[in-house]
């Protein structure tokens, strides 16, 4: 489904990829962990095609197609989805409006017709209470004001209303209680069991805990260490650096 | 002969056609105020007022009497404004060209102890009235375009409002104006006086016929002003203790015309004030907003937002004077400023040394959205007092990259996300709107407006009216 090959990215002529290589197949799970500042949220940023990052070499398919040719919104319109690991608030837009404004701009480019407010309103409470929010939420202003886990879920919620291809979860379990964990993990898996092959959904899960991987079990863990993927395996890696660290990849890299 | 003589020759020739004009205490206060504006003329930019707003435009016509149109005009106005662009009211005042039309109005029974006429038919009916109180608010010594509005004044609102008496549905005062061959100058005057306990909510509002004709989808670049309109218009309230009232602004004038407005309010004990005011079209909008506060504990809100584009002008000044202790106000003003448009806003808030436990605030954000677009705010308080809370804050900035980024990444594109921003900003001020039937009507118009600024999908007012979309819930 998705396919990195040897990207490099700058930030303000600093390179923060260098060389990354990444396959992700439909239904699979990947895990990437690394330090801070390791490059997680860049890689994220990049894929979803935040405008301040420049890929300077190095390409990327989706579904065979040429991603970094489309526009932030095109990216996501063609299943991309980005929870951001600080989602931003927006003041004086109503969630539940943006939720609709963004559901019925990816059903218009997909040609399909668009949801009407009934409707709407029916599906999404499903969806709500799926991730445990209050309904109340729906009705402020995108984020304002709200708690750290309350903004967690809402992304997650996004997620559940636009149906994305591939996910990309930014540090989503920072800041969540230990329930909304699981609420948040169940909602992921529900997502993530799609009956047919054809729908299947891919999930890019950057996180600093192995905890939440008890709950959403990954196909494949990657260490991101300066830039670039330095180690991969199966769960059994993230165990291994909650009890060591990054210190031996560090010593490695160096 | 320069613009502010021609003004003067303009009211020699027509002052006999001015309602009341033989009554002596009305062509007296006339007269007066005549040389008032005889001796101050038009402001310059030399002026501290007038400093970031030019008056050229304005200069250089040559303005006329607008004259009565016929009644199949007036009859397609009904059709066409009444029935489906407005908000439905049950008392509406409906003005063609500064002159008041019955046949568009419609007065639906008041409570007792409410008078509610033009001012032509009460300068007839209530001489002795209105001679104790019209201009005794609205000081234009100081004001050019008001002394001129007073000497000119023959036409507008009068309302009585006695102790106690409530109107629970907004006073709709609707002031068209259409296409006429000749520049013409309107000077609507509305006086409004408020006994002890009484409360009601009023909108003023200015809609150009050319504004909306146009199908609101008029380029508002490169103007060649060629017909010039010019619409001065003077607010005087008077609040007596206890009394509320809720007056709404919009103006929504066609970018040939120019819109010089002054409101006065004077706020006795206890009294409550709160003003919503949006400035949408015309090639210059200016907006004085002066309010005292003379009595304790009397409370006033401003709120308001002016949208420009292509080379418009907005000028928003506006001026609180706490006179007596305990007394509180607060304003928030937004401006959205696309194209070469340019925004000034100048809040003064002066506190005398007798005003203590004072509280004031104020607050004035602007978005600038073209690379040539300006705005000028200067907060500018003066406090005589010690013990009171003032804050003010002003801000000029563009739309948060990161937001856009957000809309952007869920799939929405960037026009619309822009939109949703703009719209976003707009709509904290439009929120504080109470009135659920005015929120929505001003809501559709401010949206409809900004797409249409924004180049987006130009949708009518009227669409946007009949599907109640871009209704942006407000909790
Ligand atoms: N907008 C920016 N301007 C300047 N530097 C940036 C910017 N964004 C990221 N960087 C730098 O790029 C590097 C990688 O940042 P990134 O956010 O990708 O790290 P991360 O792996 O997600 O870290 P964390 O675990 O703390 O979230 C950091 O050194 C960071 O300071
Ligand atoms: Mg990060």
């Amino acid at each position: 489904m998705l396919k990195v090959n040897n990207l490099h990215v700058e930030i303000q002529g600093n390179e923060i990829l260098n060389g990354l290589c990444l396959s992700v197949g439909a239904g699979e799970v990947h895990a990437i962990m690394g330090p801070n500042g390791s490059g997680k949220s860049t890689l994220a940023n990049v894929l979803a095609g935040h405008e301040d990052y420049q890929v300077t070499a190095g390409e990327v398919l989706f579904n065979g197609s040429n991603l970094l040719e489309l526009s932030i919104s095109e990216r996501a319109c063609e299943g991309i989805f980005l929870a951001l690991q600080y989602p931003v608030e927006i003041p004086g837009v109503s969630n539940v409006q943006f939720l609709k404004t963004a559901l019925n701009s990816q059903r218009k480019y997909h040609q399909l017709n668009e949801l009407d407010a009934m409707d709407f309103l029916q599906w999404l409470k499903t969806k709500v209470q799926q991730v445990g929010m209050e309904e109340q939420l729906l009705y402020r202003s995108v984020n304002e004001g709200f708690s750290g886990g309350e903004k967690k879920r809402n992304e997650i919620l996004q997620m559940l209303v636009l149906e994305p291809k591939l996910a990309i979860l930014d540090e989503t379990d920072s800041g969540l209680d230990i329930d909304a964990l699981k609420l948040v993990a169940k909602g992921v898996n529900a997502f993530r069991h799609v009956n047919t092959p054809k729908q299947q959904r891919a999930i890019i899960l950057v996180t600093h805990y192995q905890r939440l991987l008890n709950y959403i079990k990954p196909n494949f863990v990657h260490v991101l260490l300066n830039g670039r993927i330095v180690q991969s395996g199966g769960p059994e890696l993230a165990l291994e650096l909650e009890e060591n660290g990054y210190a031996s990849f560090v010593d490695k890299a160096s | 002969m320069n613009a502010g003589e021609r003004l003067l020759k303009d009211y020699s020739q027509n002052k006999a056609r001015l309602a009341g004009h033989s009554m002596p205490w009305l062509t007296g206060i006339r007269e007066c105020a005549r040389e008032s504006f005889a001796v101050q003329g038009l402001p310059e930019v030399s002026d501290e007022d007038w400093k970031y707003t030019k008056l050229t435009q304005l200069a250089q016509a040559n303005y006329g009497f607008a004259e009565r149109l016929d009644s199949t005009f007036i009859a397609s106005l009904a059709d066409n404004v009444l029935n489906k662009l407005i908000f439905a009211a049950e008392h509406r005042l409906v003005f063609v060209n500064g002159h008041y039309n019955e046949s568009l109005s419609t007065i639906n029974l008041l409570p007792e102890g409410v008078i509610l006429t033009s001012l032509a038919q009460a300068i007839e009916e209530h001489a002795e009235l209105l001679s104790s109180t019209l201009g005794s608010i609205a000081d234009y010594a100081t004001h050019p375009f008001t002394a001129l509005n007073t000497a000119m004044l023959s036409d507008g609102v009068f309302l009585l409002a006695q102790k106690n008496t409530k109107i629970e549905t907004p006073i709709h005062c609707l002031f068209i104006s259409t296409a006429t061959e000749q520049s013409v100058v309107n000077y609507p005057r509305l006086l409004l006086l408020l006994d002890e306990s009484a409360e009601l909510t009023l909108v003023e509002h200015y809609l150009d016929m050319a504004q909306l004709k146009s199908g609101m989808a008029q380029t508002l670049s490169d103007h060649n002003f060629i017909n010039h309109n010019l619409t001065n218009c003077v607010t005087e309230v008077l609040l007596s203790p206890h009394a509320h009232m809720d007056h709404y602004k919009l103006q929504y004038d066609s970018t040939d015309t120019s819109h010089i407005a002054a409101m006065y309010v004077e706020q006795q004990r206890a009294s409550t004030f709160t003003s919503h005011s949006y400035s949408v079209g015309a090639a210059l909008a200016r907006n004085d907003i002066q309010i005292k506060l003379v009595d304790s504990q009397a409370e006033c809100i401003l709120n308001g937002a002016y949208l420009v584009a292509g080379r418009q002008h907005v000028d928003y000044h506006t001026q609180i004077e706490h006179l007596a202790p305990g007394c509180n106000s607060r304003q928030i003003y937004k401006g959205v400023i696309h194209g070469r448009g340019r925004a000034v806003f100048n809040g003064k808030v002066i506190i005398h040394s007798q005003a203590q436990q004072s509280s004031a605030n104020q607050l004035n954000k602007n978005l600038l959205l073209g690379e040539k677009a300006e705005v000028d705010t200067k907060p500018e308080l003066q406090i005589y007092a010690d013990d009171v809370k003032c804050s003010h804050g002003a801000t000029v900035g563009q739309l948060d990259e990161q937001a856009l980024f957000y809309l952007q990444s869920r799939g929405v594109c960037k026009k619309d996300a822009q939109n949703w921003l703009v719209n976003g900003f707009v709509s904290e001020v439009l929120k504080l709107i109470d009135n659920p039937v005015l929120r929505e009507f001003i809501q559709l118009t401010v949206i409809a407006h900004l797409n249409q600024l924004a180049g987006g999908d130009v949708k009518s007012l009227q669409e946007l009216i009949s599907t109640g979309e871009g209704v942006m819930p407000c909790h």
